[in-house]
């Protein structure tokens, strides 16, 4: 519908997709401000290329490709502005255990649930950026291998492979805090 | 069903996020009732996934939903607004079949074209009479060579046509003539035709096109009104030494970035010369009058469906409306866009000067001190770029 240049369909796009493309991109590049630029790139995309999709994948698969490809450009350019200043921690360097916010309400074992927050958040970040998407789009969007395979452009396999490592990687990083997961909530 | 612990390895992920039917479940979790090491691997990726969602939920912004929305409601408006012209309005060629279909108007052309031709051919003078006027003489005083003519028993050139010969000899008398492509057709000297606006320089009488083809579809259209397209090929090329010098960063030319690229664009400057009855002409005429309301859809339209060359020029300026009504974030998508895009974008200096201000303003000091660095190549800006990074702190 909104290929036709309806702007109602657009709008129910929007508030349903906004939301979590915004926490694609903000777990995915670590920084609040590149992600809100990023979100609206990425509907800005939507509305003027909205004719190019094809229906031969999801809608979902075809907006969260879009939203990858641009956190792909933007992390090559800040890779490139990092090289300029290696001793610089700018905003692109703000890591995700950074960003929770500290006044949320706590379940009962409040400090210890803070800190395995802040353990997850750093065990996230710390993964390798092919590991951390997949990991995200699976776990946090939902995403099936199969669709995941096609927003990043990869084999069924090779995402199987990284989603392996992404949580062999946070089970080592999160062992202390096993016994929250083993105990009933 | 019979489960190997490969298979059950194969398929734990699959099984640990539901993604199989229950047939292949039921016998995969029978397998693990029955083998330890795999229901350990089972139960520690599900421990792993219940740690992994104490993640908390992210705050979503609410501060570029206007932005977004206005700009998808008036692509919306432009598209419409198209569809309803291009269904209301046929083309040229759509106006013009039924009228060139009827058979009276097609016998009395082809009767006209006949006669034309006889006349023609009666009156026509030779290359050599051409070249030395009539009777084959030398004009006086006329400092050329005597050509030779193909003697009868020479193979004559068929690809030649007579006018490309009396070209090819002409240019041989003078090489400073242009070239006459073979194959192509020749146009009647300009100044035989109407001239468009006395404003729009009129180019040499034998190339019509910056590549010297003519077009017979401009031949067609000249004598009715000139299009924006044929008016933008009547205009004077960009400064191609400034285009080089900005788009290359260092003075090597680089290769064209993108198709848009390969018609020459304008520079805004050309732009606001536009007719004010063009789409981009009145798009200007209202973003001058301070109207970017209704001047952003129609510069829009253009970047989304409108001539090639005038898409650069029209980005700029949309840009320029967002970043008048302080839209800093919103104007450097566009102008990203425009020299993502656009690289030989002959006002590229005056985007790359206001995309840095941009980011300067919300504190993108990288982006700008990379902007301003490629500025300072151009000689026009190079001083203020230099004085604008230093004002950047390091």
């Amino acid at each position: 519908m909104f290929q036709s240049g309806n702007a109602g369909a657009f709008e129910e796009l929007f508030k349903r997709y906004k939301g979590p493309i915004f926490t694609f991109l903000i777990r995915r590049c670590g920084n609040r401000d590149t992600a809100s630029e990023l979100t609206q790139e990425v509907f800005t995309r939507v509305i003027h290329r909205g004719g190019t999709f094809a229906h031969q994948s999801r809608f979902s698969t075809w907006i969260y490709t879009i939203a990858r490809n641009a956190a792909v450009d933007h992390a090559r350019s800040s890779r490139h502005r990092q090289h300029a200043s290696l001793d610089q921690t700018g905003d692109d360097q703000q890591a995700l255990s950074e960003r929770i916010p500290g006044n949320l309400p706590l379940p009962d074992r409040g400090t210890e649930a803070a800190s395995l927050r802040d353990a997850l958040a750093t065990a996230i970040d710390r993964l390798p950026e092919d590991q951390r998407e997949v990991f995200i789009l699976r776990e946090y969007h939902g995403m099936p291998f199969q669709e995941i395979a096609q927003v990043v452009d990869a084999k069924v396999g090779t995402v199987k492979s990284r989603m392996r490592y992404a949580l062999e990687s946070l089970r080592r990083e999160l062992e202390p805090w096993e016994d929250i997961a083993r105990s009933p909530q | 069903m019979n489960v190997t612990c490969e298979q059950f390895r194969d398929r734990i992920l699959e099984l640990a996020y539901g993604e199989l039917d229950s047939s292949t479940a039921t016998g995969l979790r029978d397998h693990a009732d029955r083998c330890s090491a795999c229901r350990d691997e089972l139960h520690r990726i599900e421990r792993t996934r219940q740690l992994a969602a104490m993640l908390p939920e992210e705050v979503i912004p609410t501060h570029f939903d206007a932005d977004i929305l206005q700009l998808a409601a008036r692509t919306a408006e432009t598209a419409a607004a198209k569809t309803n012209r291009t269904a209301a309005e046929p083309g040229i060629a759509g106006r013009l079949l039924p009228f060139i279909l009827q058979p009276r108007i097609a016998a009395l052309s082809l009767a006209a074209a006949v006669l034309v031709g006889l006349v023609w051919t009666v009156n026509h003078r030779s290359p050599r009479e051409a070249m030395f006027g009539p009777g084959g003489a030398p004009f006086e005083g006329a400092v050329i060579r005597e050509v030779e003519t193909p003697s009868r028993n020479e193979a004559p050139d068929i690809t030649a046509s007579p006018v490309q010969k009396a070209g090819a000899d002409l240019r041989d008398a003078d090489p400073t003539l242009p070239m006459l492509p073979r194959g192509r057709r020749f146009s009647p000297p300009r100044s035989d035709r109407p001239q468009p606006s006395e404003s729009i320089p009129v180019p040499s009488p034998v190339t019509t096109d910056a590549a010297g083809a003519t077009n017979p579809v401009d031949d067609l259209i000249y004598d009715a009104e000139p299009s924006v397209s044929a008016k933008k090929a009547l205009m004077p090329p960009p400064s191609t030494a400034r285009a080089k010098s900005t788009a290359s960063g260092g003075g090597s030319t680089l290769p064209l970035a993108s198709a848009a690229d390969a018609s020459p664009a304008p520079t805004m400057e050309m732009a606001e010369q536009e007719s004010p009855q063009t789409p981009l002409g009145e798009a200007i005429s209202l973003y001058r009058a301070g109207n970017c309301r209704d001047a952003v859809p129609l510069f829009q339209s253009i970047v989304t469906g409108g001539p090639i060359a005038e898409r650069p020029a029209s980005l700029h300026y949309m840009a320029r409306c967002d970043r008048r009504s302080g839209r800093c974030g919103q104007a450097l998508l566009l102008y990203e866009q425009l020299l993502r895009d656009y690289r030989a974008y002959p006002d590229r200096s005056e985007a790359l000067h206001e995309a840095a201000s941009c980011h300067r303003r919300l504190g993108h000091d990288d982006r700008a001190r990379e902007l301003l660095m490629e500025l300072s190549d151009d000689p026009d800006w190079s001083a203020r770029a230099r004085a604008e990074m230093a004002e950047i702190a390091p």
